[in-house]
């Protein structure tokens, strides 16, 4: 009997660890995302300054899950977002608005990558 | 290298704890879903050390969920016979009286030959010396010979013998385990005098000492010599 129970709280604990952990790569991924398009949006007005600003802040809110992220999530996927967060970086020093926001989109496409990964629907199941 | 080191040994201790948590059932394989789940284990296990890239949780949180799940199947399946049956099947019998049960065997899509070499390592080379062969879940062939083809024992000849316990180790390479002395209610100093009686001065010169309830021993010394 104790090993059924042990087995119920294990799964529950399971269930709650995915359910938080959803939850906590849907608001990183949301917050990222939300700042991305913003430099998006400066980038295609030229407002150079506010784009660098925004990649910027974006970066930081990142490298700060960046660990929690490693423990969660695939190398491949985190490479993507590293490599896109670099690439922006060099667009918004050059200062080449036409490329830049072309930069912002995949890094943000790479961005939700993260979470559309986890997200729990029939695609992902099968 | 070092990480795929340390990946190997987290690995494996979630591995070792996870089947120590299942049980001797799973060990022992028993049924359909034991050994599916052996098999996923294996596999799930061999992910992280395989591609660092994977995170460790994405091999040891499936693990957890499935030997979580198969420890819930095998407590359902105690308590419900409807649900044994469903998971784990029946037993067939495909040997009635000397003779093959070929209704039995076409379900089972087996063919004769399967079961006369299942009967072969079960020590039996005449189908008409089986009064019962029975093909159990787990796969494996229970042979019940007729009467007449069973071994004598020493009650068919009437003679008396000496009961066998489950010899229990007292000591191994000189070393007492008091555990399994009280559990046979003796003392250190009974133990020193059986080991002297067989020839071993101190337990240092023991290298293997059992004993059962029925009182029956064995002593091995440590220069290799039976007593």
């Amino acid at each position: 009997m104790n090993r059924f129970w042990a087995s119920v709280a294990l799964l529950a604990a399971v269930l709650a660890v995915s359910c938080g952990n959803l939850f906590a790569i849907s608001g990183t991924v949301d917050e990222l995302s939300a700042a991305l398009s913003q430099a998006q949006r400066a980038a295609e007005q030229a407002q150079l300054p506010a784009a660098r600003q925004l990649i910027a802040q974006a970066q930081d809110t990142y490298e700060q899950r960046e660990g929690y992220l490693s423990a969660v999530v695939s190398e491949k996927l985190l490479d993507a977002v590293r490599l896109g967060f670099a690439r922006a970086q060099a667009g918004a020093q050059t200062g080449d608005c036409a490329q830049l926001p072309l930069e912002l989109a995949e890094l943000r496409q790479a961005v939700e990558e993260l979470l559309r990964v986890e997200a729990v629907g029939l695609k992902n199941i099968f | 290298m070092f990480l795929l080191f340390l990946r190997t040994l987290l690995v494996y201790a979630a591995v070792i704890g996870g089947l120590r948590f299942t049980g001797k059932r799973q060990l022992g394989e028993l049924s359909t879903s034991e050994f599916a789940v052996t098999i996923l284990v294996s596999e799930l296990a061999s992910i992280p050390i395989q591609d660092t890239a994977v995170p460790l949780l994405g091999g040891i949180l499936p693990l957890a969920t499935l030997l979580a799940v198969e420890v819930l199947v095998s407590c359902l399946c105690r308590r419900s016979s409807r649900a044994r049956r469903l998971l784990c099947g029946n037993p067939c019998v495909v040997i009635r009286d000397g003779a093959f049960d070929d209704a039995m065997l076409c379900r089972l899509r087996l063919a004769p030959e399967d079961i006369l070499s299942a009967l072969r390592l079960a020590g039996v080379t005449r189908v008409q010396d089986v009064r019962r062969a029975v093909v159990e879940p787990n796969g494996q062939l229970s042979v019940i010979p007729r009467a007449g083809r069973q071994p004598l024992t020493a009650d068919d000849l009437h003679q008396a013998q000496q009961e066998q316990g489950v010899p229990l180790v007292l000591v191994s390479e000189g070393r007492l385990i008091r555990r399994n002395a009280r559990q046979l209610g003796k003392t250190d100093a009974e133990i020193l005098r059986l080991c002297r009686g067989r020839g071993a001065a101190s337990l240092e010169q023991v290298f293997l000492l059992t004993l059962d309830d029925c009182g029956n021993a064995f002593l091995q010394l440590r220069s290799g010599g039976d007593a």
